[in-house]
């Protein structure tokens, strides 16, 4: 469009200066033409003037004039038209050749003037000398009179010398005879003289050519006159082709014109309708701040009579609709503000912006929706932020966009830690593929999945989640999101894990207290019936023994009882769980007795767990019982206690240097009322591991046995550390 | 017998060019020398009127004492009487100022014809030492601060500059044309103008070969002449000066020397003294002078004195412009 505007202004530029040479051309053409009717009417003029010259000059010489008058007029003429015709008009040089045979020429008339002159007085006073002498001396008269018959008229273009003869005679005159007869015939001698200097002056003065030099200047200046006449004609033969160009121009030029007005007025269309579109009020300013296009959105808001005229009523308009603003458009350039419109409780952002061509754009945007939108937003965002439900919201390729806070307290990662990772990270290994597999059907169905999961925390604890994912979908039915809600189930799971612990432990309890109950009820029963019958026989070695079996079963009872309240004590609820500094808990147990003060050995540093202490005394009690229980006799008994960091939480390993266990019994050792020895040589209720397997549990961990028959066991206990609960 | 001459010469030259036969010379003029002054046409008033002015006005010459008119007084014949004029300072020049009147008619100003035209004429006596003796820039200053200025913005359409001062003095000079002399009437045919003596001067004025060089409507003026065809030698008493040279001092050719332009005797009988040198004081004496120095005789007293009455009809005193 600018390379077209270029080429239109320059065929323009061009056609003005065509136009210019046209009018130059002709000017100077007619210019020409008069002055060359001028030159040539001057060159004419020349010869004319020359020839009457020449004409008049004979005539005076002739005596047929008797004046010189006409000769000065025509020399003066020929000079002011020689000098009036100067080198420019003639051509230079032209006349240079003509020039000095004219100089010469009237510098010639004038010696023909002088001694034509002199013959015309001569001629003049002869006959009046004569006549005088002949009334005074008519003798000496006569031969004069024929001499000046013979003598005749001047023939000015004669050639020959036609008094020749006379000399003689009027030599003999001029000697003899009167004094005044004399003087006449020296008079005749002056006139024939005179005669002959008057011929030589006539073929000097027309020996002097002009008039070939005229004529060859005026030949020379019809040749150029020609050749420039030429040179015209070819110039305007190109001028009229490059006119003919122009036209061509013109018409491309005007159909260019329509194409681009169409063109414009389709752009104005489209701007207008683009405009009209908009939701915001728009207006355009110029740069001389005339508002030059509006919408009707602009309409809308500005109604009525009220004309916009200018970027300086914009504000008034604004005023008048009851939108105050803030800041409002007063100044002339970017700007930005609120407004707000009380009456319709309507908010409103203008903005304007200057233009490229210094003109400036402003647009008015009714944002109220807007507002209400975010501000229902901002209450979603906290109801999701503050949810006690871990939330993570993922995009189609399952990489994560946000999670909220709950998910990092729960997890212990931050939201950066995890944006645009997948969830995956999160999985254990703990849970079967099968599991994820099913997931991933369901969601890529576009269904509502959920289930359980075992995850692992950033601290590496396993924690388990209940988990609620759903696809979210754009209104193509495209799945753009997916949404994970997550609750932390771990605490639910371990109690419902107890629960049902309790159930069993119950049902075995009854059977066994049942059962071992039965036993020392029973030998109390048959011993008391026996002790009846003693009594009765007056037995007394054989009641003091019956007596002693009475006591024996009672304290076995005793023992039972004992034993089923410390179980029962271990399934204490969690929330009661303070840090508890394990350290404490193996010395308080260690100072119990001298025997375990001197076998328990802390070799590392214990750490402080969240827990009941009564329960990790009973714990680390019963343990430590164990050991002395099951010790060898030869050797020296040795608890050596360890604890290091391990999957998120702490393991603690507590070895001895007892008996051992054989392996195949390593996994029932840990059900209630299981023992492996005699009652008689290692007393008990084989409650102990049980007890200390369900406080493991209550505390969220786990326990577990090595051991090597004969050199010693190891009670491994893992419990989740006190930050991570 | 010189009308058979005449007439010989005419059927000669009427075959030799046939247009020159019916010239209103030749065939209607009659045959006198003399014609009559015309006015010339085409003199612009304007200009003629600034020309005046000019003429008039001393601020063309270097201490504002001597104008044109100082030495071309117009109403004593448009010369001074004197024998050479008196310039600025009281410095005298060499040669006798000679009439203003007719000089258009003149082939060449001056007595030597150094100027072609009347404008080329004013540049002399402006820069002559012994006349005006200033120079043009200084004149053309004068007249920018004058009232000239606007005389000039109308006439010419310009500032005065020289080409402008000489063509509205030339202007002027153009329209001191004595028209109306008794002559002039007689040769129209007013017989009764002359009387009978006046007739018979003019008669002699052309059998003495006068009118060979004193002819035309000016009387003279249309051609340059050898002073003394009869007597050589100067005509100056103490002995010839350079400008007695004549129009050799403008030609350069021997021919030339002692050649003076003829002037006109229109006004003869009002600018003595005579010649260029000023030294003849009468009339009488002059005619003589011319018939010795011309004709090589001495001019008998009566017809001296019948010229000399010719001579006086040429010129009409009581119509010359007065200042």
């Amino acid at each position: 469009m600018n390379a077209w505007f270029r080429h239109s202004l320059m065929a323009f530029v061009a056609a003005i200066a065509t136009a210019g040479a046209f009018a130059l051309l002709s000017d100077a053409t007619s210019s020409d033409a008069r002055q060359h009717a001028a030159t040539v009417a001057a060159f004419d003029s020349l010869s004319r003037v020359e020839t009457s010259l020449d004409r008049d000059l004979l005539k005076v010489t002739a005596s047929l004039l008797p004046h010189n008058d006409t000769l000065v007029e025509y020399a003066a003429e020929l000079r002011s038209q020689l000098a009036g015709m100067g080198p420019g008009e003639v051509g230079r040089g032209a006349l240079d050749d003509y020039r000095p045979g004219i100089d010469a020429k009237l510098a010639a008339v004038e010696q023909v003037k002088a001694v034509a002159a002199f013959v015309r007085m001569e001629a003049a006073y002869l006959p009046f000398a004569i006549d005088t002498l002949v009334a005074s001396n008519p003798r000496a008269a006569a031969p004069l009179q024929r001499a000046l018959l013979r003598l005749g008229p001047f023939q000015p273009l004669g050639n020959s010398d036609d008094s020749a003869d006379l000399d003689p005679l009027l030599a003999r005159l001029g000697e003899g005879g009167g004094a005044e007869a004399r003087t006449i015939a020296r008079h005749m001698q002056v006139l024939t003289e005179q005669r002959r200097l008057l011929r030589q002056a006539i073929s000097a003065y027309f020996a002097i050519d002009c008039q070939s030099a005229l004529a060859a200047a005026r030949s020379r200046y019809m040749a150029a006159f020609a050749e420039r006449q030429e040179r015209g004609l070819l110039f305007l033969h190109a001028l009229q082709v490059l006119a003919l160009g122009l036209f061509g121009g013109l018409g491309w030029t005007i159909s260019r014109l329509g194409d681009a007005h169409h063109a414009a007025e389709g752009t104005r269309r489209r701007l207008s309708d683009a405009v009209d579109s908009l939701r915001e009020a728009f207006a355009l300013f110029d740069y001389d701040q005339r508002l030059v296009v509006r919408n009707r959105v602009f309409d809308d808001l500005f109604p009525g009579p009220l004309a916009i005229a200018g970027f300086a009523d914009l504000h008034a308009a604004m005023a008048a609709q009851g939108m105050t603003a803030a800041g409002g458009p007063k100044a002339w350039g970017a700007d930005e503000a609120v407004c707000h419109q009380t009456a319709t409780d309507r908010w409103y952002l203008f903005r304007s912006q200057p233009t490229a061509e210094g003109g400036l754009v402003c647009l008015l945007t009714d944002f109220t929706e807007h507002q209400r939108v975010e501000a229902q937003m901002r209450k979603l965002t906290a109801a999701v932020e503050q949810s006690p439900i871990s939330v993570v919201i993922t995009d189609a390729e399952a990489a994560i966009e946000y999670v909220n806070p709950r998910f990092t307290e729960q997890t212990g990662y931050l939201a950066d830690e995890v944006a645009g990772r997948n969830p995956r990270m999160l999985q254990s290994g703990q849970v079967a593929r099968e599991t994820y597999d099913e997931m991933w059907r369901t969601l890529s169905a576009g269904l509502t999945w959920r289930g359980e999961l075992i995850n692992r925390k950033k601290s590496g604890e396993l924690y388990w989640e209940s988990a609620v994912i759903s696809p979210v979908r754009d209104t193509g039915g495209r799945i753009t999101n997916f949404i994970a809600m997550k609750e932390d189930v771990t605490l639910q799971k371990r109690n419902a894990d107890l629960l049902i612990d309790a159930n069993v432990d119950n049902e075995r309890m009854l059977f066994a207290a049942s059962h071992d109950l039965q036993e020392p009820v029973r030998t109390v029963l048959t011993y008391c019936q026996k002790l009846e019958r003693q009594i009765a026989a007056a037995d007394a070695e054989g009641m003091r023994e019956s007596l002693a079996f009475i006591g024996e079963g009672a304290r076995q009872t005793s023992l039972l009882i004992q034993g089923l309240t410390a179980y029962g004590r271990s399934s204490r609820p969690a929330a009661a769980f303070v840090p508890v500094e394990c350290e404490r808990v193996v010395r308080t147990v260690a100072a119990r007795s001298d025997e375990a003060a001197a076998a328990v050995r802390i070799a590392t540093t214990l750490p402080s767990v969240l827990g009941d202490p009564v329960l990790l005394v009973m714990l680390f009690q019963n343990l430590v019982d164990n050991a002395m229980k099951f010790r060898r006799p030869d050797t020296p008994l040795e608890i050596r206690i360890t604890a290091r960091a391990e999957d998120g939480g702490w393991r603690i390993d507590v070895a001895d240097n007892g008996i051992g266990i054989e392996h195949q019994y390593l996994d029932g050792i840990l059900t209630p009322f299981s023992r492996l020895h005699p009652r008689a040589t290692h007393p008990g209720a084989g409650l102990g591991l049980a007890s200390c397997l369900k406080i493991a549990k209550v505390h969220g961990g786990r326990l577990w046995l090595d051991s090597e028959p004969g050199q010693g066991t190891t009670v491994h206990l893992w419990l989740p550390s006190a930050l991570s609960v | 017998m010189r009308g058979l001459v005449a007439m010989a010469m005419a059927t000669a030259v009427a075959v030799l060019s046939p247009r020159a036969a019916f010239t209103a010379d030749a065939v209607a003029g009659g045959h006198e020398p003399i014609r009559p002054l015309m006015a010339i046409a085409g003199v612009d008033p304007a200009k003629a009127e600034l020309g005046r002015r000019l003429f008039h006005d001393p601020m063309l010459s270097r201490d504002g004492t001597v104008s044109c008119a100082s030495c071309h007084v117009l109403d004593r014949g448009g010369s001074d009487g004197r024998p050479v004029s008196m310039g600025i300072d009281g410095r005298v020049g060499i040669v006798n100022a000679p009439t203003v009147y007719n000089a258009a008619f003149n082939l060449a100003q001056f007595w030597d014809g150094r100027a072609m035209t009347l404008e080329d004429q004013v540049n002399g006596p402006l820069t002559n030492a012994a006349e005006m003796g200033t120079d043009w820039p200084t004149v053309l200053e004068r007249l920018a601060r004058s009232p000239y200025a606007a005389a000039f913005r109308t006439v010419f359409g310009a500032e005065p500059d020289a080409p402008a001062v000489r063509a509205a003095i030339a202007a002027f000079e153009r329209t001191l044309i004595t028209t109306g002399s008794r002559f002039d009437r007689w040769l129209g045919g007013e017989a009764e103008a002359l009387s009978a003596s006046e007739k018979a001067g003019y008669a002699l004025f052309k059998s003495y070969g006068c009118a060979s060089c004193h002819q035309g409507a000016a009387v003279g003026g249309n051609m340059f002449q050898r002073l003394g065809f009869f007597a050589s030698g100067g005509i100056r008493a103490g002995g010839p000066l350079p400008a007695d040279l004549g129009r050799f001092n403008v030609t350069g050719r021997p021919a030339d020397r002692n050649v003076f332009k003829v002037p006109s005797l229109r006004l003869v009988t009002l600018t003595p003294p005579y010649f260029h040198t000023g030294e003849v004081a009468t009339l009488d004496e002059a005619i003589r002078l011319m018939g010795r120095l011309q004709l090589g005789r001495d001019i008998p007293d009566r017809d001296v004195a019948l010229i000399a009455a010719f001579l006086g009809t040429l010129v009409d005193p009581a119509a010359l412009a007065t200042p």
